[in-house]
C-alpha cells in the first residue's frame, strides 16, 4: 500500500453508517470508517475504498481519484463500501471521463447488494465495467 | 406548523411522526439516514427496502443542499403508518441566503433524480413559500 487517506484524523471519516438500525438481530452501533488506500501495479492502480460514500466523503474520494487519473487502468474496489449515493456516483463518472481522455479505463469491483443496485437503477452498471471480485477485475 | 403539516402530506392515517432539525452540513446528513432507517424498520419494511428509504432520504437532503448551498438548517418530518413512510425535508434559509442556481441540472442531480424515481412511489420538490422543500412517499413492497 502506498497511501492511506481518510484515516482517524479526518473529521469526515469518523461517523457511523446507520446500518445497525436495520438489523434487528444485531442492534450494535458499528461505525464504518471511511478510508482510501491505493496500490500501484505495473500499468494499473488498485484503489480500495471502505465505508460510506456520501456528500461528506465524496470530495475526499474525488481528490484521490483525480490524483490517480493518469493511470492506464484504475481499478476501484468498492467491496468495502456500504453506502453510495449520487455524489459518489458522480465522482466515479467524472473519474471515468478523465481516464477516457487519455485512453485509460476504470473498473469497479462491487459486491454489496445496495451499492450494486444503485449502479443498476442509475444505468451506470451498463456504462461502467463492474466486476464482482477484485480477481475478476484484474484478470481480464 | 411542522413541515409535514404545512406540506399537507401527513394524512390522518399516518399516526407516527418524528421531526429532526440540523445544520445543513453534509457531515450531518447521516442523522437523517439513521432516522429514515428507523422509521422504515418500524413500518416493517424488509432490509432491502429499509436501505432504499435510507438512500432516498439522503438524496432528498442532497437535493436541498446542492440547490441552496450548505447554509441554514434542514428540518425533516418523518411520518409513517402501517405500510407507508412519508418524509418532508425543508431547507430553512436565513435572510440573504443565495437563491437556488437556475439552469440545467448538473450530472449528480440527474443521478439523484434517477435514484428517487426508482426507489420511492412518489417524490417532488416545491419552492413556492420561500422555504424549499423536497418530499417523498414510499409504501411497503408487496411480497412476491
Amino acid at each position: 500500500m502506498t497511501e492511506v487517506a481518510g484515516g482517524p484524523g479526518d473529521r469526515r471519516a469518523n461517523y457511523g453508517t446507520g446500518r445497525t438500525l436495520i438489523n434487528r438481530e444485531d442492534a450494535r452501533m458499528a461505525p464504518e470508517e471511511f478510508a482510501i488506500s491505493a496500490q500501484e501495479r505495473e500499468d494499473e492502480v488498485v484503489v480500495d475504498v471502505r465505508g460510506e460514500i456520501d456528500l461528506s466523503t465524496a470530495p475526499v474520494l474525488d481528490q484521490r481519484l483525480s490524483e490517480l487519473a493518469d493511470a492506464q487502468r484504475l481499478v476501484v474496489d468498492l467491496t468495502g463500501v456500504t453506502f453510495l449515493d449520487s455524489s459518489g456516483l458522480g465522482v466515479l463518472v467524472r473519474t471515468s471521463n478523465k481516464l477516457e481522455d487519455h485512453d485509460g479505463s476504470i473498473r469497479l469491483v462491487v459486491n454489496h447488494p445496495q451499492v450494486l443496485k444503485v449502479l443498476e437503477i442509475t444505468g451506470l452498471a451498463s456504462t461502467l465495467p463492474v466486476f464482482r471480485t477484485l480477481e475478476q477485475a484484474l484478470s481480464t | 406548523v411542522s413541515p409535514a403539516e404545512s406540506s399537507g402530506l401527513s394524512g390522518p392515517k399516518l399516526t407516527h411522526t418524528v421531526e429532526l432539525s440540523f445544520a445543513a452540513d453534509s457531515d450531518l446528513v447521516m442523522l437523517a439516514r439513521l432516522v429514515a432507517a428507523a422509521a422504515a424498520s418500524k413500518v416493517g419494511f424488509d432490509i432491502e427496502q429499509v436501505e432504499d428509504v435510507r438512500l432516498a432520504v439522503d438524496e432528498l437532503c442532497l437535493a436541498l443542499i446542492r440547490a441552496h448551498s450548505p447554509e441554514g438548517r434542514l428540518q425533516l418530518a418523518f411520518a409513517w403508518s402501517d405500510d407507508t413512510v412519508e418524509v418532508v425535508a425543508s431547507h430553512v434559509l436565513g435572510p440573504g441566503a443565495p437563491a437556488a442556481a437556475a439552469g440545467r441540472r448538473q450530472p449528480d442531480e440527474e443521478l439523484s433524480s434517477r435514484i428517487l424515481d426508482a426507489l420511492v412511489d412518489e417524490h417532488g420538490v416545491e419552492d413556492s413559500s420561500g422555504t424549499p422543500r423536497a418530499w417523498l412517499r414510499v409504501r411497503r413492497a408487496q411480497e412476491a
